[in-house]
């Protein structure tokens, strides 16, 4: 079975919704970390002075192969959804899911690969 | 010569002594960031009147009981409620490492060793590959 890793870079206003959500369909482990970055747009434009580290969270998640598709219409429905009424925010920035391979894992407390 | 990128998801208490056991068996780079994660929910019941309640040992026993009623009345028999498991977020370590091919088993096998506990939230370690890594500093052209 192959594994897949998922970096979603959302929003803080969308994390807990998406969070709820994956939840709710049994995708309960998952890592989450503060950072700063800009887009195509430069952040929020203002004048000469302009907002460039734009404060995002982003997610990692590692799912079998056939979870994936699911993870992200998930995350991005959600996404959309809680993004409705922060016009600023979701057209000045917009969140990115990456996904990439993962050859091996293993669990520290069992010594197992997941795979 | 391949390269790999080690992400390993560590206990908070057990980074200082992870890195510098690694740095002895020769890991130069290491990237650390304070992330917060969970993992299945087994450690952690949700009672209805919102109350978490810590579980050490998964499925086992009760080891911390605290409910509002037994601080305020005695008297009042508690009742049986439902318990839900749940997973919530707490502070975790990742520690990234590039590597080449023939070092990770031997990475891996200490982060085992130092990190292993037995007990939940232990940790995961993952092996994503790479294209390729080199240091900014020197003037070889991308290959």
């Amino acid at each position: 079975m192959i594994m897949k890793m998922i970096w979603a870079i959302i929003h803080y206003e969308s994390t807990q919704m998406v969070i709820d959500a994956l939840e709710k369909t049994g995708i309960h482990a998952m890592t989450r970390m503060d950072v700063t970055g800009y887009e195509k747009v430069r952040g929020i434009p203002n004048g000469s002075i302009g907002y460039t580290e734009m404060p995002k969270e982003m997610l990692m998640i590692v799912l079998a192969d056939n979870e994936v598709a699911r993870a992200v219409t998930i995350i991005r429905t959600m996404v959309k959804a809680s993004m409705k009424n922060h016009f600023v925010a979701a057209t000045h920035e917009k969140s990115r899911i990456f996904v990439t391979y993962v050859e091996d894992s293993y669990t520290i407390r069992t010594t197992k690969t997941l795979a | 010569m391949d390269m790999k990128k080690i992400i390993a998801i560590i206990r908070d208490e057990r980074a200082y002594q992870t890195k510098t056991l690694l740095k002895y068996i020769g890991v130069k780079y290491i990237m650390d960031f304070h992330v917060r994660g969970k993992g299945q929910p087994t450690g952690f019941v949700r009672v209805p009147d919102g109350i978490e309640i810590f579980r050490r040992d998964s499925g086992v026993r009760l080891l911390q009981y605290h409910r509002l009623e037994s601080y305020t009345d005695q008297s009042v028999p508690q009742v049986q409620v439902e318990k839900e498991l749940v997973s919530c977020f707490i502070p975790k370590r990742m520690l990234i490492i590039i590597a080449e091919d023939n070092d990770v088993s031997s990475i891996v096998d200490t982060i085992i060793n130092i990190n292993k506990s037995g007990r939940h939230g232990d940790g995961k370690i993952f092996i994503c590959p790479m294209v390729y890594a080199m240091d900014i500093e020197d003037n070889d052209d991308v290959p």
